[in-house]
């Protein structure tokens, strides 16, 4: 069976889209026709590359054909629900679906732009719950779907139902998919600042812009953080907490002051005042926020009090930014 | 004046036939308010009712919201040609109008007389067929009108003259055809703006193209505001006779295309006054109304009430 790396993938699509772009320009000049045509990815595209082998699919078949989604086209595919994968950086989608009896799976291959990409998708989409998936990537699976994330990939696996074989299914197909993929990634190095006591790890969320922000916690409906990264935890003490990651210190106290700013002009804060470089404001919610600076990150701490717990987790943060940058 | 009432519109409108009759002629907001005058109200029916149905047997209860407001004939009058707008993004599930609700709305409209009951959309077919609402379009005798999405000149260019960032929608060119729009949208979430239910729906008539310019076009410094208000916007220039929402099952992570977590408040909520249907809606999920900034806009931009307390909801089980 072939197993692929994912650089050989990559370049020889690169290839194959080259070429049809080459042939498809030539026609267009033979017609003489100004119409634009199409470039028709699908027509072209090595799905081998991608999908699985059925035979390893525990008698899951292919049902219709396969599809390809690249770039702006997978508006065509989900609509409004592609922004966020260019919010993060995407590339094309792959899309089988499978059947086997009455059970039916569909089964998603992101190819996203960079692994952290990947990783931040994932981590936004698999949300809090569910079970580990036994892959060598980083999978859960929820009630009657699943998310992996494995080097620059993201595959979400949907059955319809929850019935044990459909679930059985699902794992199959996120194992024969998770071994084709041969590169792996480790996580943005900023989710490793997060990692105190009392870290809940399912939540992590790793985040490159504001509608992942939005998603996680409506603290500003503009950009105003403007990170280069983000990465969001909750705690078992009931914290949330925030790291925004900028090119350097001195931008990152210029966005410190921005943030002050915006949230001393906007009504939905109250009570905002900096002591010894920390700002402390409360949302009309009551949710307390806390916002310090800690070398070129941000930092925010949301709690229901305030106080002690919220301070002890802030310092364990600003020790550990301070250890590792 | 930029439009004018069609001959169809104007005889309707002047020969008085009755609230239903009225109804017909303001698809667009816009229409109306070129006018000068405001937007008819069915005679009969209360706006200010919000009619909450729960219960295991989705037709069931869609007929029983529509008896609540006063029944379809409210709404759709005699020989009307009725549009409809089910949310038809993805066979995921909770994430798209359930079939057995458009099978009610479609047999309720023809009960009440109506001409032909179309589903405008620019999504493919395919999207109709897996989610079983092609199916659901044909036994209750209405018709799919597909129309391909990029191609502009299916669309009309219509003013927002009440837009604060929209000036200019692109509606289905279809659209222009219906005496009468129902929209059927499911609630759920919305990874973009958290959360989508009647307004939302609307970008379903609205060009693809058109609709990218919701956002700013810089996925990196997006403004959650600029989308929502967009939305509101669109609001204002059309404006359907009754809203009716799936609220049974629907996603409340990954939306809008989903998978995600599923939450089963088991409801049809229905209704003509869209902000505090969307507004009741968000409150299902624990969602602050206030806090969805499509509908403080709507709100703002007088669609409809945000605060509850101010309508006549009324909720049964069957």
């Amino acid at each position: 069976m072939r197993r692929p790396g994912y650089h050989r993938m990559r370049l020889r699509n690169l290839l194959i889209q080259v070429l049809t772009a080459l042939m498809t320009t030539l026609a267009l000049c033979q017609c003489g026709s100004e119409r634009e045509e199409p470039s028709g990815p699908a027509a072209s595209f090595d799905f081998d590359l991608y999908l699985p082998d059925p035979a390893r699919l525990d008698q899951w078949q292919p049902d219709r054909k396969p599809r390809v989604y690249e770039g702006e086209d997978l508006y065509a595919f989900i609509n409004g629900g592609a922004e966020i994968y260019h919010e993060y950086g995407f590339e094309r989608v792959i899309v089988q679906d499978y059947i086997k009896g009455r059970g039916r799976i569909t089964l998603e291959i992101y190819e996203m732009a960079q692994p952290e990409a990947a990783f931040g998708i994932w981590s936004l989409k698999k949300g809090s719950e569910g079970r580990p998936l036994k892959v060598s990537g980083s999978g859960v699976l929820v009630d009657y779907y699943a998310n992996v994330w494995k080097g620059p990939f993201l595959f979400t696996l949907t059955g319809f139902d929850q019935s044990a074989e459909t679930i059985a299914g699902l794992e199959a197909i996120a194992h024969a998919v998770d071994a084709m993929i041969e590169i792996d990634f480790d996580e943005p190095r900023i989710v490793d600042l997060l990692r105190v006591e009392g870290l809940v790890e399912q939540s992590v969320v790793y985040m490159t812009g504001p509608l992942a922000l939005f998603n996680c916690q409506r603290l500003f409906t503009g950009y105003v953080f403007d990170a280069e990264e983000v990465v969001k935890g909750d705690y078992d003490n009931g914290c949330r907490v925030f790291v925004f990651a900028y090119q350097g210190a001195r931008r990152a106290e210029e966005q410190f002051e921005r943030v002050s700013a915006e949230i001393r002009r906007n009504p939905d804060y109250a009570e905002c005042g900096i002591d010894r470089g920390l700002l402390r404001t409360v949302s009309v919610k009551g949710k307390v926020i806390e916002v310090c600076l800690a070398k070129k990150f941000l930092l925010l701490v949301l709690s229901d009090e305030g106080g002690g717990e919220s301070a002890a987790l802030r310092a364990a943060l600003v020790k550990r930014i301070g250890a590792a940058f | 004046m930029k439009y004018q009432l069609s001959r169809r519109a104007f005889i309707k409108r002047s020969a008085n036939m009755g609230a239903a009759t009225l109804v017909g002629g303001h698809l667009l907001g816009t229409i109306s308010c070129h006018h000068g005058d405001e937007p008819a109200q069915t005679q009969s029916a209360d706006p200010s009712i919000i009619a909450v149905v729960k219960g295991e047997d989705r037709y069931a209860q869609t007929v029983k919201a529509i008896e609540i407001l006063g029944g379809m004939k409210r709404f759709v009058f005699d020989g009307a040609k009725v549009c409809i707008l089910p949310n038809t993004q993805r066979n995921n599930p909770g994430a798209f109008t359930s079939p057995d609700i458009v099978r009610a709305v479609i047999d309720l409209c023809a009960q009440a007389g109506s001409k032909c009951v179309d589903c405008p959309s620019w999504l493919p077919r395919s999207s109709w067929e897996s989610t079983g609402l092609a199916q659901a379009a044909e036994d209750g005798g209405a018709t799919l009108k597909l129309v391909d999405g990029k191609d502009e000149s299916l669309f009309r260019t219509v003013a927002v003259p009440q837009g604060k960032i929209l000036k200019e929608a692109r509606l289905m060119e279809l659209f222009f055809e219906y005496d009468v729009f129902i929209n059927i949208p499911i609630t759920k979430d919305h990874m973009g703006n958290k959360f989508t239910g009647t307004m939302k729906n609307l970008m379903g008539l609205n060009s693809p193209r058109s609709n990218r310019a919701f956002h700013t076009g810089n996925f990196k410094n997006d403004n959650i505001e600029h989308l929502d208000q967009c939305i509101a916007d669109l609001n204002t220039a059309v404006r359907p006779v009754l809203c009716i929402v799936d609220a049974t099952e629907f996603i409340i992570t990954n939306g809008p295309f989903g998978p995600g977590k599923l939450h089963h408040p088991k409801k049809v909520v229905a209704g003509q006054d869209r902000v505090a249907i969307d507004a009741y809606c968000a409150s299902l999920w624990d969602l602050d109304p206030g806090e969805i900034v499509m509908i403080r806009s709507g709100h703002d931009h007088g669609l409809g009430e945000i605060d509850l307390s101010r309508k006549d909801l009324r909720e049964i089980e069957i």
